[in-house]
């Protein structure tokens, strides 16, 4: 019996022995990231498409429905989630350009009577701060956490604003406020005397060739839509808001996404080069979370999160995040080589950033 | 080699005969002043995959897919209500969607220290905890929709260490042989691979356990 014991009590005690995978390739790479993600049902499916060394890649992993299996091709419609931001941020940057408004305006001057930042005493909200997250706007008033974005209409927005109040000085903290892109996105569409939607239809996705891309399920093809998922569960589709779509409503595809990828990356080529221009320049420095070592600085333009690390190398990147869907655009702004995901589910862990920084770093080693 | 349901069932029922025979010859001896047991579980459990964040445990839905475990073990008592256990076996795990997702089956060895209620009642209450160490035997990833079927086996550690927990209810069959039900739960530590960036844990809840043991000594 005490053979028995000792027996059972080694064989429980085996060591960790760890396998080695060594792909050689960026291809090898990418599917290895990706196929680990859905061995550990991270998500059902995504699509990936990069730029390295001048050439377009496109990936695609599991299915947009898990009850039909259908797979994901480039044209397959995904909720870009906040990403939305940067369309806005270069939407306002195009109004900055054009000597329309200014980054330093009070943002109040061009929002209308209903819907009133509330003031600091110190310091009023500028247009720059709804556009780098310092604003002191909430993330987002509580009545859209308990319901969706879609369903939050001007009255609401004017309701909240007369009852909340800044968190911090404005241009003081930076602080993630869906809130004050919101209301940046409203002011634009007033200033192109339309709505948000429109505007940034009309000046960008037009302009850019992404005729797949929109605020608006109803202006989208409805026979190439990635189902989202929240865990195992379907997830509702958010749809327009024109006092949130600033910060949430497009919905894209990979081809369509991927242009905007190569036009924001090679600005200097496009009409709207001094504004993107713009969006990119570092309007604010983030303070360093504890256990960022590797990163050296951290910025915000407009929008456009970057990142500097202690090698030097720059990233600049945006990611989306809704109860059913995840997406990540980032690039090298020396390189000019850069990475879009979009993902059918809500990612807990940050999925989409993870996937993202990795193929960034790898596109540097390839 | 996996087992299906049935060979699984069977196994069993073959593995409680067994021990039902040697009921047979047992001695009338107080269960008290026994010290070691030997017995054979069979599990219905549901593993999912979790990462390092407590809302992926908690809130987001996963899928029940409920699999199978079977495995044997021996108990020592070197005090009246506690209880050292060492056991192997065969467990089906892994996690995914329904319809897509990752069958890993492993060798599972555990070491456990329990507390037990007096045998001499009729119902007996236990409770335990330790360690497992699982020995990777297969992982594959099966899509439904398209029946594909991928060995996923590289994406994994060959081993992953786990926290199990768990409670039970015994009764005795007979002067030494008992049957217990338990209900138990099991917290994975282990990463995917660092080159992946995932740091997935393999959950198991709940778990419902039926096992026939007997004093042997």
């Amino acid at each position: 019996m005490k053979k028995l014991f000792l027996l059972l009590a080694i064989i429980s005690c085996l060591g960790c022995v760890k396998k080695e995978i060594n792909p050689t390739n960026i291809d090898e790479e990418i599917r290895l990231l990706a196929k680990t993600h859905l061995t550990f049902g991270r998500m059902p499916g995504m699509a990936i498409g990069i730029i390295n060394n001048g050439t377009q890649k496109n990936y695609f992993y599991g299915v947009k429905d898990l009850s039909t299996g259908a797979a994901i091709d480039q044209f397959t419609l995904f909720q870009v989630a906040s990403i939305t931001k940067t369309f806005t941020a270069i939407l306002q940057a195009e109004l900055i350009v054009n000597d329309s408004l200014a980054l330093t305006d009070r943002a109040n001057l061009y929002l209308p009577s209903h819907l009133q930042i509330p003031d600091s005493p110190s310091q009023p909200v500028t247009v720059k701060a709804l556009l780098n997250h310092t604003s002191g706007l909430e993330r987002e008033p509580e009545e859209v956490e308990a319901t969706s974005y879609y369903q939050f209409n001007e009255t609401n927005m004017g309701n909240y604003l007369g009852q909340t109040s800044l968190a911090s000085n404005p241009g003081a903290t930076y602080s993630y406020s869906n809130t004050g892109f919101g209301l940046a996105g409203h002011m634009a569409g007033r200033f192109y005397q339309t709505n948000y939607k429109t505007a940034v239809d009309q000046r960008i996705f037009d302009a850019v060739g992404m005729y797949n891309t929109a605020c608006d399920w109803n202006d989208l093809p409805s026979d190439n839509i990635a189902t989202d998922y929240f865990g195992n569960e379907q997830a509702h589709y958010e749809n327009y808001s024109e006092v949130l779509g600033g910060a949430y409503a497009v919905k894209s595809n990979l081809h369509d996404m991927m242009l905007y990828l190569d036009v924001v990356m090679n600005h200097e080529n496009s009409f709207l080069n001094e504004a993107i221009a713009l969006t990119l320049q570092p309007t604010f420095t983030i303070p360093l979370s504890a256990g960022a070592s590797e990163v050296k600085r951290k910025e915000i333009g407009l929008a456009w999160h970057i990142i500097t690390l202690n090698s030097g190398k720059q990233y600049i990147f945006h990611n989306g995040a809704l109860k059913g869907s995840a997406s990540f655009i980032g690039f090298n702004p020396e390189t000019k080589e850069g990475v879009v995901v979009l993902i059918n589910s809500f990612c807990p862990g940050m999925e989409q950033d993870r996937i993202g920084v990795e193929i960034l770093r790898l596109l540097d080693r390839y | 080699m996996m087992l299906t349901p049935v060979q699984l069932l069977r196994l069993i029922s073959l593995s409680l005969l067994v021990l039902w025979s040697f009921t047979l010859h047992a001695q009338e001896e107080d269960p008290l002043k026994r010290k070691i047991e030997v017995g054979i579980t069979y599990t219905l459990h549901r593993p999912f995959y979790s990462v390092n964040n407590p809302l992926d445990i908690v809130a987001l839905p996963k899928a029940w897919r409920m699999r199978n475990a079977l495995r044997i073990s021996a108990r020592y008592y070197p005090f009246e209500h506690w209880f050292v256990e060492a056991s192997t076996g065969y467990s089906q795990e892994g996690g995914g969607y329904a319809q897509q997702h990752t069958n890993a089956n492993y060798w599972k060895n555990g070491l456990y220290l329990g507390y037990s209620a007096k045998h001499h009642r009729k119902v007996i209450f236990e409770t335990y905890t330790g360690i497992e160490s699982s020995v990777l035997m297969s992982a594959k990833f099966k899509d439904k929709n398209s029946k594909t079927v991928e060995n996923v086996r590289p994406f994994f550690r060959n081993t992953y260490t786990s926290i199990p927990f768990g409670i039970g209810l015994k009764t005795p069959l007979n002067n030494d042989t008992f049957l217990t039900l338990r209900t138990s739960g099991q917290l994975g530590m282990y990463e995917a691979d660092s080159q992946t960036f995932i740091k997935a844990a393999q959950i198991i809840f709940p778990s419902f356990q039926v096992s026939v043991s007997k004093f042997i000594k």
